[in-house]
């Protein structure tokens, strides 16, 4: 029995039988598609890049607008303080007549303090003002006339700075409104004036 | 063409991995016979060996980067062939039971050789094929590849000793096979020898 095994797996081990003629082209074609990679360009994923090329640029349109979105809000927040602020200055320049705005820059950090830095320059007759206003998300503080030298109207300045800080304060909640989001508990602002 | 023909079976191998189609065309004359007649073996119907044939040499040409060049090539080529034909038997397994028959069956080797003798190569893979999948699997990989049954139980993730008793199965099965031959040649033999007679 073993030995009809072994003449039968020997037989067999050599059996070459005749290929059917459409194998070559059948194999052939299978190999060449089996070959052909996503990443070779080839007209046969051509509407696989199309729709790809589609699919990418509607995502990044759409990340584009909501990264628009978001910094849009977050500039108008930081507006909302800036231009409180310069809002006060030119009623300065306005009624001293001489005293002009050169810069002025706000830098403002986690903790919502915010501190809005102007410098002014006297163009003929005044020496340069510089003023200085911090103020502090929960208690807005009274800004602090570092310099101030002038020779006529001193009086007028001071006032019109008295009126600068009192409009900064109004404009101080806006600001912790937009850079505050309470994620989990809600403090309601009743309390905090209570 | 001539080239080609005289190619080195390296250089042909370096071309078949380039995706070189002549080279690859060139390889697949070489091989296709011998690949063809395994797919045969371990396949149904002729139908099912050449789509077990394409599916190696697939393979053949995807793996050939992987071909160290330790023992022949042809031999690398059957034993791919090989491998694929039975990962196509056991997709065929999933969500099939093939219901066998539990009997014992015992066969006499003495009338096993006595039939196996008297047929021709062709008659005996008609009826290998005819075998059920798993019996011809075992049978092809026993007999004709010369895998132990510990080896082939490893190959298809079965039993050892599921693997001896589809062996005698099939064993049995290819009894039956060849005893129905013999009694269709009887059949024809004594049809055309009334009709000889007849015709005398």
């Amino acid at each position: 029995m073993e030995n009809l095994l072994n003449q039968l797996g020997e037989n067999f081990r050599g059996f070459q039988p005749e290929v059917p003629m459409h194998m070559e082209a059948r194999v052939m074609n299978a190999v060449k598609k089996d070959q052909k990679s996503f990443w070779k360009f080839s007209l046969t994923y051509l509407n696989v890049y199309v729709a790809a090329a589609i699919a990418g640029g509607c995502l990044s349109a759409m990340l584009f607008s909501m990264s628009n979105d978001v910094t849009s809000s977050a500039e108008n927040a930081n507006v909302a303080v800036v231009v409180s602020a310069p809002a006060a200055n030119p009623s300065i320049s306005q009624n001293s007549d001489y005293i002009s705005i050169e810069k002025s820059e706000l830098i403002s950090d986690k903790s919502g303090r915010s501190q809005t830095r102007q410098q002014a320059s006297n163009s003929q007759n005044v020496k340069p003002v510089v003023e200085e206003v911090i103020t502090c998300g929960g208690t807005p503080e009274i800004p602090e006339l570092s310099e101030v030298h002038s020779n006529a109207t001193d009086e007028t300045v001071k006032t019109q700075i008295s009126q600068t800080t009192e409009i900064s304060k109004a404009s101080l909640p806006d600001l912790n409104k937009v850079e505050k989001k309470p994620k989990g508990k809600k403090f309601t602002i009743s309390t905090f004036h209570n | 063409m001539v080239s080609l023909l005289c190619m080195s079976e390296n250089q042909l191998i370096q071309d078949c991995i380039k995706g070189n189609s002549r080279a690859q065309r060139m390889f697949y004359k070489r091989f296709a016979s011998t690949v063809y007649g395994i797919c045969l073996r371990y396949a149904k119907n002729p139908m099912e060996a050449e789509d077990t044939m394409q599916e190696a040499f697939i393979k053949v040409f995807k793996y050939l980067k992987d071909y160290q060049g330790a023992g022949s090539l042809e031999g690398w080529v059957r034993r791919v062939a090989v491998n694929t034909a039975i990962t196509q038997y056991r997709k065929g397994l999933k969500g099939k039971y093939d219901a066998q028959v539990e009997e014992q069956w015992h066969l006499s080797d003495q009338s096993f050789d006595q039939m196996a003798a008297e047929y021709t190569m062709e008659e005996m893979l008609n009826c290998i094929q005819a075998l059920p999948d798993g019996y011809r699997t075992v049978f092809n990989l026993y007999v004709v590849e010369g895998y132990k049954h510990k080896e082939i139980a490893d190959m298809l993730g079965i039993d050892a000793n599921t693997s001896k008793s589809q062996l005698s199965r099939a064993k049995v099965h290819l009894q039956n096979a060849l005893l129905n031959l013999s009694r269709q040649r009887i059949k024809k033999e004594e049809y055309y020898g009334k009709f000889i007679e007849s015709a005398r």
